[in-house]
């Protein structure tokens, strides 16, 4: 996602560094990470009833 | 003018070489509200004329919406880029432009051979989630 198209967005998810990265709603971590921690970020999210899923 | 040097897509003829399965890429603009969606729609024809496996495809975001609904597309301009046997839910906004140009070209590889690159270990904790997961990446043009 291109934010700078899509304020609301940025504002949502309080975009002020880049990349940033968002599992779920509410797992999220900035910049360049190892596979391994994406994954463990997928894991709490898929693991979290209201950090999971949204479209 | 292009927006795909002589250069660039010479390169690019070369990645592609590795391109398995077809690709769509399935652009949703509107003109009038999006300023960048004609970029958007050009750099996805000039692509799919490198390589005979990916096709381009354009759709009005507000007026075709059983096309929007099928590919679960939730802004525009957007990219969906979507294997010949398998969508992977991959959906690009806003223009690939700099950085996030090479992510579409690898996106575009990804589906295409339907290798993630992830590592095995990655992929056996995967299959243990059974819930679908939602991840967005958000960039700034570089």
């Amino acid at each position: 996602v291109e934010v700078t198209g899509y304020p609301d967005l940025a504002q949502r998810y309080s975009i002020s560094s880049v990349p940033k990265t968002v599992v779920g709603e509410t797992h999220e971590f900035v910049g360049a990470g190892p596979e391994s921690m994406l994954l463990k970020h997928v894991q709490d999210a898929a693991a979290d009833p209201a950090g999971g899923l949204v479209a | 003018m292009a927006l795909l040097t002589d250069e660039i897509a010479g390169q690019l003829k070369e990645e592609f070489a590795r391109l398995a399965q077809p690709v769509r890429l399935a652009v949703f603009s509107q003109a009038l509200a999006d300023p960048e969606s004609e970029q958007v729609k050009r750099l996805v024809e000039e692509l799919a004329a490198v390589d005979s496996r990916i096709t381009a495809e354009s759709h009005n975001f507000v007026l075709d919406k059983e096309k929007v609904e099928a590919l679960g597309i939730k802004r525009s301009p957007a990219i969906a880029v979507v294997g010949a046997e398998k969508d992977y839910g991959i959906r690009m906004y806003g223009l690939p432009s700099g950085y996030e140009f090479g992510s579409l070209i690898d996106a575009i590889i990804d589906v295409s051979t339907g290798d993630s690159g992830l590592g095995e270990p990655t992929r056996a904790a995967l299959r243990d989630i059974a819930r679908p997961v939602h991840i967005q990446v958000f960039s700034t043009p570089t």
